[in-house]
């Protein structure tokens, strides 16, 4: 497909076109947003983990003054709605019921209860504080071990709690255990985690002229839009969602945040709704990352070669299904991590509690996979008496190897060199800075799948059009959440068709203008909407290229286009103003839709997990280096080197963005951030307890990009966005293991934990 | 819906942060203290307000529903640092960066207030306000116990002086009337052979409550301590002198041993509880290596 050789734009440090816009503070966000006449609204939350509700009643706050409406369960046309993501194709047995008010019970503490909209919001607040809810607070569960207990309190009344269970069988564990001469068995845990946008969940919605809705929220996936109307009873046609640049999401804002509320209130009032949810509400409330319990089991060869392991992975999926099966099938794949071992045996269950439901978060369930066997593989090694470098090299995967789930590799599996050039970066252990003081260094591995699951049979559409004084419009329903999906596609576009950045003006998120791209989850959008704005852009410079070959008389793959000029060999050219005219004359078409399919494949076996899930993946490694205080436990990340074979950098500006990004919310993972459920009630309810590193805790990143340019996506890229995150937790909790010559083995690791671990030993 | 929120050991019990200030208040902005003390005579259920960074979250969280407010951030009058009579003298209104940017140095409530929240906050927050507040977590309240400050405290009908560890009742309680309003911060200058040292730790690096402080401050003649001074935060209902330990130093040289010795005794002074940042068994082990940093700095 790569008839472009030599990059001019792609590969190039150039500045996106909307970070001037994003630094000068002139973006306008969802919240940045007003119309006449707009009224908010408010939401009503349950007082309990796990009650049935006996009694609502709103009339009080309906007769305040300024109040437009009060809605519950009752004033939704369809409350019982399924969540699907947009895919183009819907697989049985992964959906969950979800309901957008509660309704005979609630589930989880502050799970939606009723909506208010009012002319102000102090009267919407007051409003709030007027309906009366009896409850019968019912028993609740919060551990999902103890959950799948059949005696425990069932969330969903009559069904089990465990919602999804998935198996891999790969070869015969019991053989490979008995050739083991090594066996190591450990547990491990993960915590739950927040987001932590800078932009909570928020956004407006307002009827049109014709009676449709429109919703401009905060959103990783405009397609909701069909639910939307589901739940309203409406036609898709007649629902429009408009995302604007996101404040981020991380998954977060991949499952419906605020639209129903925002379409139920506009469409039972009229008038235009706005609702931000508080910090709290989205700390507390809001979906977080699935806290996981895991058991491995891993039989070695006295050489390191690992010849089987045998993993249990437990989600809590909290209240309600929403992506948790899918979560745990990314997880479950992911188990065994980068390594090539013939035997092995997967179990997994995500068990519903009465915790908010857990979603989406960036690496979507492979991070926490990640977090157990770079343990693992620390423990392995130490057992074996190994280096704990040495003892991965041994093991990771090739090209041509198999995977856990019997995939064969058709690329570049970079680990080694990632590996070499991170530890060539830390250089040596270095010395404690002073008496009192533990110097530890690790690394980890990790990998991340890039598009969705194929038997989703993911599809992306883009147009890019030439205009007729030569700049280009294109037009792709991407939404950007921040790490510019927006900017990747005009550097293609530009590389493509010799327009300069500056030229180039992309229209983007908006169901109703824009081609439908997908969602921007999954480290698919450079990859699908990549690919579909490349496939749209060779299209029209095909047009524009055999327009040209009939002016010059010569054959197309003479020319060349570049500087906004088509070229010949022999220093004739024409300036694409002048070719856009020309085309424009002859009715040549000067725009092309294009669609991308990514490959498409079934479910795999459920009773083995043999069969091929993802597209494709991205490995990489990093590594830290940390001292520890033993006085007071306080842990200082000197350094963290990451290094990550991303096929082809689109713009290693924003490659080395995203490892930036990733490595600071990986020692948040590591080290801090626990929102700290304790009886369904979250204890860190602002960022004054719920702790990510600022920018004092972040040390020096060093982001190292390999290109081997063999990946799906466009010249060759493969996908970032997630992966850059999976091996940071394990690289810094393998360094803490490494100061203290023990390991901690639940998360966060915190001072506290240190320093109570470090009285321990003495 | 009750929300707990912990501050420090202080124990708030937020009802529902809501994205706007619910409660209905009347506002003043008085140009001078004299009209100030004047508005707060008449109005005895006034808050006073200087820079919000601890009033204003609590009003979102309805824990504190103030029906009028006295906002003294506009009086420059108490806006000061200087020197005079042998003391250091801080006006109530004066903000933290520009405690840590001036040119009298006190060391250890400088320290202190650099680590004090993050730029932003230390821009509005005053140092009254992190009195006032009375958190047993205040930054500033162990630099300035060890210092022998005393606090002003004014009203229409006189003032009164108060040394800082008096002024603390309970966590957000202090003896502070109904009419009055802290004014001044009185600082003895510590003289000749006085070192100072103060320590924090919090969940991160910035931006952090203190799970523990320490402030310690020695003076030493020919080696040997002749007074020694240790303030703990966070570790009680108000931060605390612990004189225990401070006995043990006095007539003594430090020494490693010394040193541990007088932080187990400080550790077991402590009277810590269990709250959102940190176990009461994590604070006793934190006061212990707190202060052991601190002696071995000033060793
Ligand atoms: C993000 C953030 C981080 C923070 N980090 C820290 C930290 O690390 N360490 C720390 O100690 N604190 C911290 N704080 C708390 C707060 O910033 C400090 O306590 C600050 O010094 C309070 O001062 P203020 O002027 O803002 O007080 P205000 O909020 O205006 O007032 C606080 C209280 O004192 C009363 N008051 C104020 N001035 C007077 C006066 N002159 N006379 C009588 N009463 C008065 C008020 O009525 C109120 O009850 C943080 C706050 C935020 C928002």
């Amino acid at each position: 497909m790569d008839v472009i050789k030599e990059f001019k734009v792609i590969g190039k440090r150039l500045p996106s076109h909307d970070a001037v816009e994003k630094a000068t503070g002139q973006t306008k966000y969802a919240d940045d947003f007003a119309l006449p006449g707009m009224i908010y609204g408010k939401i009503l939350r349950a007082k309990y983990p796990h009650a049935r509700i006996k009694r609502i009643d709103t009339s009080k706050a309906e007769k305040l003054d300024g109040v437009y409406c009060v809605l519950t369960h009752k004033d939704v046309p369809n409350n019982a709605i399924i969540s699907r993501f947009g895919q183009t194709r819907a697989v049985g047995g992964f959906e969950g019921v979800y309901r957008v008010l509660a309704e005979g019970k609630v589930r989880y503490y502050g799970e939606p209860v009723a909506l208010v909209a009012a002319e102000t919001e102090e009267i919407a607040e007051k409003a709030i504080d007027l309906i009366e809810v009896e409850y019968e607070e019912l028993e609740g569960v919060f551990d999902p071990r103890e959950a799948m207990d059949p005696k425990a309190p069932k969330i969903e009344d009559g069904k089990s709690n465990v919602v999804a269970r998935f198996k891999i069988r790969k070869g015969d564990v019991a053989k490979g255990f008995a050739e083991a001469d090594v066996i190591v068995e450990n547990e491990y845990m993960s915590q739950f985690i927040d987001h932590a946008y800078l932009e909570p969940e928020a956004g407006v919605a307002w009827v049109e002229d014709d009676g449709s809705i429109t919703i401009r929220v905060s959103t990783q996936v405009i397609e909701h839009y069909r639910e939307i109307a589901h739940v309203l009873g409406i036609p898709e046609s007649r629902v429009r969602v408009i995302t604007p640049k996101i404040g981020g999401g991380f998954g977060g804002k991949e499952d419906i945040t605020v639209e129903y509320y925002l379409a139920l209130l506009a469409w039972k009032t009229g008038r235009p709704v706005k609702i931000v949810q508080t910090r709290e509400e989205s700390l507390s409330f809001r979906s977080k990352r699935h806290p996981y319990k895991f058991k491995y089991k891993t039989g070695v060869k006295k050489d390191g070669t690992i010849v089987a392991v045998e993993a249990e992975l437990i989600s809590d999926a909290g209240a309600y299904m929403t992506l948790s099966p899918w979560v745990l099938l990314y997880s479950t794949v992911n188990a065994i991590g980068p390594y090539n071992v013939p035997n092995v045996k997967v179990d997994s269950y995500t068990v519903l509690t009465n915790h908010p439901p857990s979603g989406a978060y960036r690496t979507f369930g492979a991070g926490q996979a990640c977090v157990a066997y770079e343990q693992q593989m620390d423990e392995v090694a130490k057992k074996l008496g190994m280096d704990p470098v040495e003892f991965r090299k041994k093991n990771y995967l090739k090209k041509g190897d198999t995977m856990a789930n019997g995939w064969k590799i058709p690329n570049t599996v970079a680990l080694h060199e990632t590996t070499d050039l991170v530890l060539k970066y830390l250089g040596k252990k270095p010395k404690p800075s002073g008496p009192k003081k533990l110097v530890g260094m690790g690394i980890a591995s990790g990998m991340c799948s890039y598009g969705r699951m194929i038997f989703l049979h993911d599809t992306s559409r883009s147009k890019v059009r030439l205009e007729l004084d030569g700049s280009v419009t294109i037009e792709c329903g991407v939404q950007d959440v921040g790490a510019g999906q927006e900017a990747s596609l005009c550097q293609i576009v530009s590389e493509v068709l010799g327009v300069p950045l500056k030229k180039i003006r992309i229209i983007s998120g908006d169901t109703a203008a824009t081609p439908i791209a997908g969602t921007t989850t999954a480290t698919r959008q450079l990859y699908m909407s990549g690919n579909a704005t490349y496939l749209a852009a060779m299209k029209v410079r095909d047009n524009i290229l055999t327009k040209a070959s009939e002016i010059f008389g010569v054959d197309k793959s003479e020319l060349i286009i570049e500087d906004e000029k088509i070229k010949t060999k022999d220093g004739k050219s024409i300036s694409l103003r002048d070719i856009a005219v020309a085309c424009a004359a002859d009715g040549v078409e000067l725009f092309c839709e294009a669609q991308f399919n990514a490959p498409f494949g079934e479910v795999p076996d459920p009773e083995t997990g043999q069969g091929r899930v993802f597209p494709d993946f991205t490995y990489g490694t990093t590594g830290a280096i940390v001292e520890i205080d033993t006085e007071t436990g306080e842990v200082e990340v000197k350094k963290i080197a990451s290094a990550f074979d991303v096929g082809t950098a689109i713009n290693p500006m924003r490659v080395e963005g995203q490892i930036e990004g990733g490595a600071a919310m990986g020692i948040g993972w590591a080290l801090t951030e626990d929102v700290k459920f304790e009886k369904g009630i979250a204890k860190a309810q602002s960022f004054a307890e719920y702790i990510i590193a600022t920018a004092v805790d972040v040390p020096e990143i060093k982001s190292i990009i390999v290109e081997n340019h063999d990946g799906l996506g466009p010249f060759g890229a493969r996908g970032v966005g997630e992966v850059v995150l999976a091996p940071v937790p394990p690289a810094v909790i393998n360094a803490v293991a490494d100061a203290l010559g023990k390991r901690i083995k639940e998360l966060p690791i915190t001072g506290e934990r240190i320093l109570l671990a470090l009285r321990e030993k003495s | 819906m009750e929300m707990r929120n912990l501050v420090g050991t202080e124990v708030v019990v937020m009802m529902r942060p809501t994205s706007v200030i619910l409660a209905d208040f009347d506002y003043s902005a008085p140009k001078s203290l004299e009209e100030a003390l004047r508005e707060k005579k008449e109005r005895k259920d006034a808050h006073i307000i200087a820079g919000g960074t601890d009033l204003i979250p609590k009003m979102r969280g309805q824990v504190v529903k103030p029906v009028y407010l006295i906002d003294i951030s506009g009086i420059k009058e108490l806006e000061y640092i200087e020197e005079r009579d042998g003391q250091v003298r801080i006006g109530a209104g004066t903000k933290i960066s520009r405690i840590i940017e001036s040119k009298i140095k006190i060391d250890v409530l400088q320290e202190a207030c650099k680590k004090l929240g993050n730029p932003l906050t230390r821009n509005k927050a005053t140092i009254g306000g992190n009195l006032c507040n009375a958190s047993p977590a205040a930054d500033t309240a162990t630099p300035l116990m060890v210092l022998g400050a005393e606090l002003v405290l004014k009203s229409l009908d006189g003032e009164r002086t108060v040394p800082v560890e008096k002024f603390f009742v309970g966590p957000g309680k202090t003896v502070l009337r109904d009419d009055e309003i802290l004014t001044e911060i009185r600082i003895p200058l510590p003289g000749k052979g006085a070192k100072e040292k103060f320590v924090k730790v919090g969940l991160r690096k910035a931006d952090a409550i203190s799970v523990v402080n320490c402030a310690v401050l020695l003076k030493v003649q020919n080696r040997v301590i002749k007074d020694a001074k240790i303030a703990l935060g966070s570790v009680a209902p108000t931060p605390i002198l612990a004189k225990e330990a401070q006995k043990t130093l006095i007539g003594n040289r430090l020494s490693e041993e010394l040193i541990e010795k007088c932080a187990q005794i400080a550790a077991k002074e402590s009277k810590p509880i269990s709250d959102v940042r940190g176990s009461a068994r994590y604070r006793e082990l934190l006061v212990e290596g707190c202060v052991k940093k601190a002696l071995r700095e000033l060793m």
